[in-house]
């Protein structure tokens, strides 16, 4: 009987391998597991074995029942699969269209760039400190060392406001007053961002308004080499570790010893370009030691501090690095120029 | 300044034109440009070349002397000179030169030969071109004939050069008039370098070498013609006046060589007189003036010449040597003679007075005038000259002596006149040499390396100084006095100023770069910059562009949205020299600036739609006495397409922007900063005239138990759309950065979530027109109290089934308890109380029931 059994099993495997749809895996599951199936019939069947045989019938005709059953689930899987991929293959869409964008916003070219900037000195310890644009002629020229009709003053064409005396800050530096004052005689770390302005006419090359940084230090050990040092780092951190700089001598009235430093070109490297003039250099900073009239006016010892300060534009560093060549795009503000950044 | 080279060279002997440029730059004379004349400019250096011009070739292009001219046998307008050009050989050429003709001899002309490249003399634009062998009507031709424009000197084109002076021939041109001219921008502090003799100065001390000094001491023979006194009246504004007479004048054009250098310093020949003043200017940096002596004695009542150094009086009038009567004010410097100012001091001489063809007697004048006084003179007659710009830069008085012997010796030798004997001068101010400490001490603290002694003794022998050790420990250690030479008159903070002079002639590049060590400054932060980020960036989250506009604007800009700016006196801070109407004050609205930015998008730029935001300060005088405000203003501006329209092509993607997309900017940006929107409080009378008046609202906020004013929000105007030429709704905002800062909370506790199920209920409320969202979700949230965890309004209904005048608000309640979950029984008994209440206090039906 054990026999019969086997072929129950095979003659069962052999049928289910014929179902190749659903509904006839249904008509097979009826036929072998419904209530007169072939598995009842065969379970009916113990009653006819003698007892000694039957424990072994019986665990044997469950393992054929379960065998089926198991043979059964795993044809059901592998062909919902193939229904499922089949349908899948006939759902499928043009990615190439185009995809659903939100409309994000962007910050303005010169707040990310001042940023960047502001992140790197925060590095190097420089704390930003903000200061008033529409400024005191005195804070802005004379306690910077430039008294009245002092020649230097002709190095800033100022807007000057109705009211004697109150002008359009031309530089940062006059927050360097501001700021050393609040912290002399301690020791200061500072960058001063913000909008300056200047009298011109505005060109692709000259604008009345844009953005600078200052940055000041003043402590007992505050050196020319760290001047140098801090620069190195700060340009080598906004446009890479190669470039090199060089120190220029020149004047600001508001430091001594005073240079303008300038990095090797970033388009040619040194070569000669469009860009650097033929040079090889790109005018970057102007810096230098703070005067000691300054250093005074702020209200430090000149004798016992030393400090340095420099002062970059921002909106050249953004041309520098986005090839732009049209300054006034920063004001004009459209939209087809702000979405690139 | 123009530096010519050739001048130069005879004073200093120049390294390679490559290497000079190099240095100047690093050293502050920064090199402008560079003019060539006739001279080869190495390649690296052309970028610095706006004109390059043809290169006068030593074996090409030379001096010849004209030994005939012959007829042409078949063309009049042709003429065949016959040269010597220095090779024993007469050559025969071919021109057709206006400015020479048949018969005559003896010209010195300029002659090209084969191979020369000069200016093509046929063309109108300057082509550099080869000359080559050709003939002309049948005469073979193989050298030429120069005229000024072909060998790149001048436009002029008329005819061939005639020297004026007899050169040998055969004398390469390069040799006479070849220069190189090279325009350094000089710094405030580097005025010395405003002469020739300065800037050789400089050259020696970067790269050594004896300055050779032009011989200053005039032969002197007879007595002055008349008598002159000087006298100086505001000392505090003029420290030295000297005089020189010179008689037996004979006024006529300078010599050639020293109208080229006028010329090559950009400066055009007058007459030998004037022009020996300027050249003496150009070579010392002392301005000098020349009066004819015989005008002034004619103008003195009984002939003493009294010359007088004061300030300007009130209502005085000169007439200036440019022809321009010009009325002076007190405080301008003058000089004056019995009768009044003959000459603005160190600006401009008088026309009276001038030097002319007819002057016999000439006295020169070499002065000290303030800086201060001269610069503001010029400014204030805009009238700047070369003189005037030397005096504002600073000069030495000690500088006036050499320069009126240099330029009364130079006069007598050119002979055209003779000097007479003494000097006549005053000199109340003078001043004791100037001395200066410098410590190995304080160069380290500066510099950040020490210099050795012997270095640092060099460098200020080269730049002139005189350096007295007073103690020496070691090469490192060491103190010096330092006596400045009268003429370096930017020293004036004293050690600092020789350790950038030391560091400047070692080079900066020679310095290592170190970090800051010591103690970091205590951290001050910038809470304020920081919260002015975070908002930013919450905008940009929010789908918002960031502009930056300009601070300066105009009065019109900034009343299209306040239009009651400037109705009661002057709100704004004005520019008193502005560039343009449109930038003619401070910006009091942000929002005003954004709104033209808009427009401009959507109008010029086709955008489809504008959502901008900028976190910018408007700028408020506060009063006379105080600093003015500069408060910072978060301004919004949206317009336009609410969304992107997409190619699925979804309902509703092309409505526009109203009032609560900006509402809702606000709300999700109040949320984000941890505010409670339910304290958000708007009042719709606003009273802003620019915008609609049933759609604007000022923007408030409850906290810690007051109610604080944070702005503004709306749709604009129609009639204010108009005038910006936009008539589609525009929505926009302006927030007080400050106020809102305030009300953000420094901490704020999270609220637990529940572990339990929210169960949501409807009800639909019927209520009169009149009656507001914000009044009914007050009631709302009053009856429901704790359990009520969300509320939303999904739907609003007008129409049957809701009686006109009337309106259905349909919300959506959430209820949920932190300790259990809610039976039903519960949430009907508090959803009853929330339809009651609503019943009683807003006079509602609700819907469905």
């Amino acid at each position: 009987m054990a026999s019969s059994l086997d072929t129950l099993l095979s003659q069962g495997i052999e049928e289910l391998r014929l179902a190749l749809d659903e509904a006839a895996l249904r008509t097979w599951q009826t036929r072998w597991f419904g209530k007169t199936g072939e598995i009842s019939q065969s379970l009916k069947r113990i009653a006819q074995i003698p007892a000694a045989e039957r424990p072994e019938y019986g665990q044997k005709a469950n393992a054929v029942k379960e065998h089926l059953q198991a043979a059964h689930d795993a044809a059901l899987l592998v062909l919902q699969d193939n229904t499922l991929e089949n349908d899948l293959a006939k759902g499928g869409i043009d990615i190439t269209l185009p995809g659903r964008r939100s409309s994000p916003g962007r910050l303005h070219p010169s707040t990310q760039t001042l940023r960047k900037i502001l992140g790197i000195f925060g590095e190097l310890g420089f704390e930003p400190f903000t200061s008033h644009e529409v400024e005191e002629d005195e804070v802005n020229f004379g306690l910077l060392n430039m008294p009245a009709h002092h020649p230097a003053r002709d190095m800033w064409d100022t807007f000057h406001t109705t009211r004697p005396g109150w002008i359009l800050r031309t530089h940062t530096s006059p927050g360097q007053i501001h700021a050393m004052r609040r912290a002399a005689p301690g020791p200061l770390r500072v960058v001063l961002p913000g909008m300056c302005y200047r009298y011109e006419q505005i060109t692709s090359r000259s604008e009345i308004m844009f953005h600078q940084v200052e940055g000041l230090a003043v402590g007992e050990k505050v050196h020319l080499t760290d001047l140098k040092g801090t620069l190195l780092a700060f340009i080598q951190r906004l446009f890479g570790d190669k470039r090199k700089i060089r120190l220029r001598s020149s004047y600001f009235p508001f430091t001594e010893p005073s240079m303008e430093v300038d990095m090797d070109c970033i388009l040619c490297l040194g070569k000669g370009c469009g860009l650097c003039k033929k040079t090889g250099w790109l005018e970057i900073l102007g810096a230098g030691m703070v005067h000691p009239t300054v250093l005074k006016n702020g209200g430090y010892d000149p004798e016992t501090h030393s400090g340095f300060a420099f002062g970059l534009g921002v909106e050249r560093i953004v041309m520098l690095l986005s090839g732009m060549d049209d300054i006034r795009h920063f004001w004009a503000n459209d939209w087809r120029f702000l979405k690139q950044f | 300044m123009k530096i010519s080279l050739s001048w130069l060279r005879e004073m200093i002997p120049l390294p390679p034109l490559v290497d000079l440029v190099a240095r100047f730059d690093l050293a502050g004379l920064e090199v402008a440009s560079i003019r060539p004349i006739g001279t080869e400019i190495p390649k690296e250096l052309l970028p610095l070349v706006p004109e390059v011009g043809p290169v006068w070739a030593r074996d090409k292009v030379v001096f010849a002397k004209i030994l005939r001219i012959d007829k042409h046998p078949d063309a009049d307008r042709l003429k065949l000179p016959f040269v010597d050009h220095g090779t024993g050989e007469e050559k025969p050429l071919v021109t057709g030169a206006p400015n020479i003709s048949v018969g005559e001899s003896g010209q010195t002309v300029i002659l090209a030969r084969t191979g020369s490249v000069l200016f093509d003399g046929h063309s109108d634009v300057k082509t550099l071109k080869e000359l080559k062998p050709t003939k002309i009507r049948g005469i073979p031709s193989d050298s030429m004939l120069c005229s000024a424009f072909e060998l790149g000197l001048s436009n002029e084109h008329d005819g061939i050069i005639l020297y004026p002076e007899e050169v040998p021939p055969g004398t390469p041109l390069v040799d006479v008039l070849g220069d190189t001219v090279v325009e350094v921008d000089i710094l405030p502090n580097m005025g010395r370098c405003l002469s020739m003799l300065g800037v050789a100065y400089e050259v020696a001390a970067l790269f050594g070498g004896e300055v050779c000094v032009p011989k200053s001491t005039p032969e002197e023979s007879g007595a002055w013609p008349c008598q002159v006194s000087v006298s100086i009246e505001d000392s505090l504004h003029s420290e030295r006046y000297s005089s020189r007479a010179v008689t037996g004048v004979t006024v006529g054009p300078s010599p050639a060589w020293l109208q080229r250098r006028l010329l090559a310093m950009g400066m055009r020949p007058i007459n030998n007189i004037v022009d020996v003043t300027n050249l003496i200017m150009f070579e010392r940096g002392q301005p000098l003036h020349a009066f004819d002596l015989e005008k002034l004695a004619h103008r003195a009542k009984d002939g003493v010449v009294r010359i007088r150094v004061r300030s300007a009086q009130e209502g005085e009038m000169l007439k200036t040597l440019d022809g321009q009567n010009r009325l002076l004010e007190p405080g301008m410097l003058v000089i004056a003679d019995d009768l009044g100012p003959i000459a603005l001091a160190g600006v401009m001489g008088g026309f009276d007075t001038e030097v002319g063809t007819e002057t016999t007697q000439v006295l020169l004048e070499s002065a000290h005038f303030d800086p201060i006084r001269i610069r503001k003179t010029a400014q204030a007659l805009h009238l700047s000259s070369e003189a005037s710009l030397r005096f504002s830069r600073s000069i030495s008085a000690t500088q006036a002596g050499p320069a009126l012997d240099r330029s009364a010796d130079l006069i007598a030798s050119l002979g055209c006149g003779k000097v007479a004997k003494g000097i006549v001068e005053s000199w109340p101010v003078q001043h004791e040499p100037r001395k200066v400490l410098l410590s190995s001490q304080k160069i380290q603290k500066v510099l950040g390396i020490s210099v050795p002694l012997e270095r640092v003794e060099t460098i200020l022998h080269a730049l002139r100084f005189t350096p007295r050790k007073i103690r020496e420990s070691s090469e490192t250690d060491f103190e010096l006095e330092v006596l400045l030479p009268p003429e370096r008159l930017d020293i004036q903070e004293g050690a600092v100023d020789l350790i950038e002079e030391i560091a400047r002639l070692e080079g900066y590049d020679r310095l290592p770069s170190t970090l800051l060590e010591g103690t970091i400054s205590k951290r001050l932060g910038n809470p304020e910059n920081d919260f002015h980020n975070r908002v930013r960036d919450l905008m940009v989250g929010l789908g918002l562009q960031e502009v930056i506009t300009y601070s300066l604007s105009s009065k019109d800009t900034d009343r299209l949205l306040e239009p009651k700016l400037d109705e009661g006196g002057a709100d704004h801070i004005c520019l008193a020299n502005p560039i343009s109407p449109e930038r003619s004050v401070m910006r009091q609205s942000v929002a005003a600036s954004v709104l033209e930015i808009a427009v401009a998008n959507l109008k010029q730029n086709g955008a489809s739609s504008q959502k901008l935001f900028e976190l910018g300060r408007a700028y408020l005088p506060h009063g006379e006495k105080d600093r003015p405000k500069e408060p910072h203003k978060l301004a919004l501006v949206m317009a336009g397409k609410r969304t992107e329209t997409f190619w699925d092509g979804k309902p509703g993607v092309d409505e526009a922007i109203d009032f609560f997309d900006i509402k809702g900017v606000v709300e999700e940006l109040f949320s984000l900063l941890g505010l409670d929107i339910t304290q958000i409080r708007l009042d719709p009378k606003a009273g802003k005239a620019s915008l609609h008046p049933g759609r604007q609202a000022t923007l408030a906020y409850r906290f810690q138990g007051k109610e604080y004013t944070l702005g503004y929000l709306g749709e604009l105007h129609p009639r204010t759309g108009q005038k910006l030429g936009h008539l589609g709704a525009i929505v926009v905002a302006e927030i007080d950065v400050a106020s809102l800062r305030m009300v953000v909370p420094k901490r704020f506790v999270v609220k637990a979530v529940s572990r339990f199920p929210t169960a949501l209920r409807d009800v639909a409320v019927v209520v009169d027109e009149a009656v507001t969202a914000d009044a009914i979700a007050k009631e709302i949230r009053a009856a429901a109290g704790d359990l009520l965890t969300s509320l939303s309004l999904f739907d609003i209904y007008r129409g049957p089934g809701v009686m006109p005048g009337r309106k259905s608000l349909a919300w959506s309640l959430g209820y949920q308890a932190m300790d259990k979950t809610l039976a039903d029984k519960e949430i009907d008994k508090t959803h009853l109380k929330v339809e009651e209440r609503l019943v009683k206090q807003m006079g509602a039906t609700i819907r469905g029931r």
